[in-house]
């Protein structure tokens, strides 16, 4: 009965253990439980409930998994995973971005994040409603890790490639904050990012003299 | 380092003096940094987006009269 009993238990225990580390069973039972249900609004509902249930889960590999099923649905299916994005990743991804320790889930953020920019929607809800000011508010050169910083320079690039994003990179003083990018103390990836944005930036009549007195050309050259 | 995010560097870089170049506001600023001479040390690294770059920035300065020393 012993036997039987511990028998039991390891099973349970292998199973657990392949579950909690495997995407493919927390993938399996969102695609199960979205086919059962009728109705787009219905989908759209038990989805959004499975992920945010997984967001607030004890189990940090629930979280990953919920990052990174954003981070895909974003980039492949930006259009259907809206209902997605306005509750999971405003409301709880954004804060996550800036304030986590946990790398992976913090660049899966970011990639969320840069996504969203690349949408002419979010990008205008990321400038007019505080995002832009609240992320580079939160940015310290001094303590920031390098790769989460690579991160933050795509992003940074990303932003100066819009026009439209030219209000928030002057209020931000995005222009110094790249200009410190490219500082031959950070990584080749980080200092060809920042330049990249500088040479974006040029396109603006009203960075132009900014530039200009920032010795920009002497930096590039 | 890898040499060619080096590189990449070099593109964004002669990109973003390109940008300069077609102002006509910087174009004397560039001349008075030595973008003249900046021209043969280029010509050595074998990248044709580089290249692409840095004749445009050629252009820009023969547009503005300028065509060499």
């Amino acid at each position: 009965m012993c036997h039987l009993v511990k028998a039991l238990n390891d099973t349970v225990i292998h199973y657990k253990t392949i579950y909690f580390e495997n995407d493919f069973y927390r993938l399996q039972r969102l695609l199960t439980m979205l086919k059962i249900e009728n109705t787009v609004e219905m989908k759209n509902r038990t989805g959004l409930e499975f992920l945010n249930n997984l967001f607030h889960s004890p189990f940090k590999e629930d979280r990953r998994f919920m990052l990174r099923y954003l981070s895909t649905e974003t980039r492949d299916r930006l259009d259907e995973s809206r209902h997605l994005v306005d509750v999971l990743f405003f409301d709880k991804t954004f804060k996550l971005m800036l304030t986590s320790s946990d790398e992976q889930n913090t660049m899966q953020a970011y990639d969320i994040m840069c996504n969203l920019i690349m949408d002419n929607d979010y990008r205008a809800r990321i400038r007019d409603q505080g995002y832009t000011r609240q992320m580079y508010e939160s940015y310290n050169l001094e303590k920031i890790e390098e790769r989460r910083l690579e991160k933050v320079s795509f992003m940074t690039t990303l932003i100066a490639f819009h026009s439209d994003m030219l209000p928030r990179i002057v209020e931000c003083k995005l222009l110094s904050f790249i200009i410190k990018l490219a500082d031959p103390k950070y990584s080749v990836a980080i200092r060809s990012n920042a330049v990249l944005a500088i040479s974006m930036l040029t396109y603006h009549e009203t960075l132009f003299h900014e530039l200009i007195s920032n010795n920009v050309i002497d930096m590039i050259m | 380092m890898d040499p060619q995010l080096d590189i990449s560097i070099k593109r964004f870089s002669t990109l973003a003096l390109v940008h300069f170049a077609l102002s006509r506001e910087s174009i004397q600023i560039l001349l008075d940094k030595g973008i003249m001479d900046l021209f043969n040390a280029l010509s050595s690294i074998d990248n044709a987006q580089i290249h692409t770059n840095v004749s445009w920035v050629f252009l820009a300065l023969c547009n503005n009269g300028i065509t060499g020393k």
